[in-house]
């Protein structure tokens, strides 16, 4: 994601659709990266692809600079969708926006959207095996060894400070070792965090 | 990093839908209440007039609840005009018959929830016009209103091209799959069709939700009403 590109709009998605579509633009590609790997169904991905513009409409207003680029502010918002952590609120907007994104897929998108799930698929296998980890350290390891965001980003995209994301990363990655052999993984090039 | 640069028509899609989302957005400061105001779009479809009307969140209580007052009034005005109002959402069969007697070839289909009508149902519906022809205006004057004690209202042209048949039904316009975590608002839609309409054979609304059952012809474009 070239988050620096459309910081300045941020704040203005939510109202101005020339802003939003140049948003979009910037990241609609990352979105769908990012759910493809973690779902490998194409028209699920549609879905929750909408549902994180959706969401980042709906939250433009309280985006703060301080709280991080646009790329990491709406990976933040996209993890939400995607775990279903904010469902019910998914669910409200979906209603309001009186779509889903699955009604927007023909024939000639499946391909486009298997394609991008195929590729994304040992992202998908990294991702369920994650499932056991604590839900705050999985969250940031997700997003530095899934979706290649810094800690300090991936931080600011969890709202917690760079020390709690490095210490909660340390503890991710001991204890994936322990129990699954990292390296195996692909993972054993993730970021040093001493 | 980067393994699909090429757009595809879905993006474009969703781009389209979420660029009318961002247009309805209320304005700063004025939180928007859940479920109503984006109900208040009207889909307009350029030639072929097709008016969705919003009822609105908690509909169901008054459309549901048949009551003692009558579920629909059906009046003809001294300029040749035709009024109807629903209160509620009973009584179809009814409600069609006093349209007819009052010179209106109509079709009512209330549906319930999760149910739609097997396409192609109005699939004939939409033949090919001018784009550029004037759109509800011309078949029901004033548009379609809700009043402030719920009932539907709209008042018919006189000069109704022969071949049109007034639509009345119920639109879901909420996904279905999933738990409503609020009672489901039920809307009335609109519309003039050309020429007939098959009979609905009720099924199950896909796991999508019910849409729109027509297909929005090329040029039709989406109309948002005020507040």
């Amino acid at each position: 994601m070239q988050g620096h590109a459309s910081s300045p709009d941020v704040a203005q998605i939510a109202t101005d659709p020339d802003a939003f579509e140049r948003f979009y633009r910037v990241h609609v590609d990352a979105v769908q990266r990012f759910v493809a790997r973690r779902v490998d169904d194409p028209y699920l991905a549609a879905d929750l692809t909408a549902d994180v513009f959706v969401a980042a409409i709906e939250s433009a207003r309280s985006y703060r600079r301080g709280r991080g680029e646009p790329a990491a502010w709406l990976f933040g918002i996209a993890r939400n969708v995607v775990a279903g952590e904010r469902r019910r609120n998914a669910r409200e907007l979906r209603a309001r926006a009186r779509f889903r994104g699955r009604e927007l897929v023909d024939e000639g998108d499946l391909v486009a959207l298997h394609a991008r799930i195929d590729a994304e698929s040992s992202g998908r296998s990294l991702y369920r095996d994650l499932a056991d980890l604590s839900a705050g350290e999985r969250a940031v390891l997700e997003l530095v060894a899934l979706d290649g965001l810094s800690v300090g980003e991936a931080g600011r995209a969890l709202g917690i400070g760079p020390v709690a994301a490095r210490v909660r990363l340390h503890r991710a990655r001991r204890s994936l070792h322990e129990r699954l052999g990292a390296p195996s993984l692909g993972i054993g090039d993730l970021p040093e965090v001493s | 990093m980067k393994t699909e640069s090429r757009r595809n028509d879905f993006e474009e899609r969703l781009l389209a839908e979420l660029r009318s989302v961002v247009a309805s957005q209320p304005a700063e400061g004025r939180r928007r209440r859940a479920w109503v105001e984006p109900r208040r779009r009207r889909l307009v479809l350029a030639g072929s007039v097709a008016v969705l009307l919003a009822a609105g969140a908690g509909a169901g209580v008054p459309f549901l609840s048949g009551g003692a007052s009558p579920a629909y009034a059906v009046s003809r005005n001294d300029d040749g005009t035709v009024t109807v109002e629903i209160s509620s959402l009973s009584d179809a069969s009814g409600l069609q018959r006093r349209l007819r007697e009052a010179g209106v070839s109509a079709v009512v289909q209330y549906l319930p929830p999760g149910k739609t009508c097997k396409e192609p149902w109005l699939t004939r519906a939409f033949e090919p016009a001018p784009a550029s022809s004037p759109v509800f205006t011309k078949e029901i004057k004033g548009g379609v209103e809700r009043t402030p004690d719920g009932q539907t209202r709209f008042t018919i042209s006189k000069d109704l091209p022969p071949d049109d048949t007034l639509v009345i039904m119920t639109q879901e316009p909420i996904a279905a799959g999933e738990p409503a975590a609020e009672p489901t608002p039920t809307s009335i839609a609109v519309l003039f069709v050309q020429g007939d309409v098959g009979q609905c054979e009720i099924v199950d609304a896909p796991a999508g939700g019910q849409r729109f059952p027509l297909p929005p012809p090329p040029g039709a474009g989406l109309v948002q009403t005020t507040g």
